[in-house]
């Protein structure tokens, strides 16, 4: 088959001929076996190229392109206005230290005031048996509690060891 | 460029490690315990009796009648803050001493075992802070605190 009759096959396949050529190629066709094989497989081809019967496909990003996308969002992100720093007003950011040094003073306090150990310079236990006089002494500098409850005889006890050596 | 919150955490961190290491190591108090005697003897038998300071002596003489005093014992103890340590200062006498920090000192004087006294003082460094009694043969004895 000539080049010339192969193509008035696909010219016919494609709509491409007047309707009497593509009346003349149909009778062709109907007659010459060969002819009919070949439309026959251009028409199978031509089928197999149809637009829905492609699978989907996705053509990846080229390098080029990969690239230009992050530097276009870098200009984006660039010619956007640049945020101000706004800093914490100055009572704010002195908020922590002096809230941290509040409760140490408050817990100072209360750990002195709440002791109720002692309240005053000098004090004592007085439900015990033994009475008491306070001596201060004139320069202040010494307080004695003098107990009396008859003899305790508690300083010589080391001369009574001796004694009885 | 340094940032003003680490600025502001670094001090905070600073003053409570401060304040955390001053606590820990500014509550130990030392304290002198000495154990006097007075007698209107000049000279006792006792051979490890000392002639008591000077000016603790004046002091006595200022409430007390007798004429001489003496040191029978004496021992320095380390208190720690709020901590309490018992000291037998002789064979029939002992004291509980108890560190209350800036509140001073509090202390239960113990007789053979019987609690014959129990007080607190805000003794200051240097001063005295004590308790006496009367003991056999018309003498006296004596309990002295002084931080040191």
């Amino acid at each position: 088959m000539k080049t010339e009759q192969m193509l008035r096959l696909q010219a016919y396949l494609d709509n491409e001929v007047s309707s009497a050529e593509g009346r003349e190629i149909a009778s062709w066709i109907a007659r010459d076996s060969e002819a009919a094989a070949l439309y026959e497989e251009l028409k199978a081809t031509k089928s197999l190229l149809a637009p829905e019967n492609e699978l989907p496909a996705t053509v990846p990003d080229g390098r080029d392109f990969y690239w230009s996308k992050i530097a276009r969002e870098i200009e984006r992100v660039e010619r956007e206005p640049a945020r101000e720093y706004s800093p914490r007003p100055w009572w704010l950011r002195l908020l922590a230290p002096v809230a941290g040094a509040a409760l140490l003073g408050i817990f100072v306090f209360t750990s002195v005031s709440t002791n109720p150990q002692i309240s005053a310079i000098h004090q004592e236990r007085t439900d015990l048996e033994n009475g008491t006089i306070t001596f201060h002494s004139k320069d202040n500098s010494m307080t004695i509690v003098w107990i009396s409850s008859g003899e305790t005889e508690l300083a010589d006890a080391t001369l009574d060891e001796d004694d009885s050596e | 460029m340094r940032s003003p919150k680490l600025g502001v955490f670094s001090l905070c961190v600073f003053l409570l490690l401060g304040g955390f290491v001053a606590t820990v190591f500014a509550g130990d108090m030392k304290v002198k315990l000495t154990l006097f005697w007075g007698t209107d003897e000049e000279k006792p038998n006792d051979p490890n009796l000392k002639p008591a300071d000077p000016h603790i002596v004046s002091n006595f003489h200022e409430a007390y009648k007798w004429k001489h005093y003496f040191e029978v014992t004496n021992t320095i103890v380390m208190l720690s803050q709020h901590a309490t340590n018992r000291i037998r200062l002789s064979p029939k006498c002992e004291l509980e001493v108890a560190n209350l920090g800036s509140m001073g000192l509090a202390s239960k004087f113990y007789g053979e075992n019987k609690l014959i006294y129990e007080g607190k003082s805000k003794v200051e460094t240097g001063k005295h802070w004590g308790f006496g009694g009367n003991d056999k043969n018309k003498t006296a004895w004596f309990v002295i605190l002084t931080p040191q």
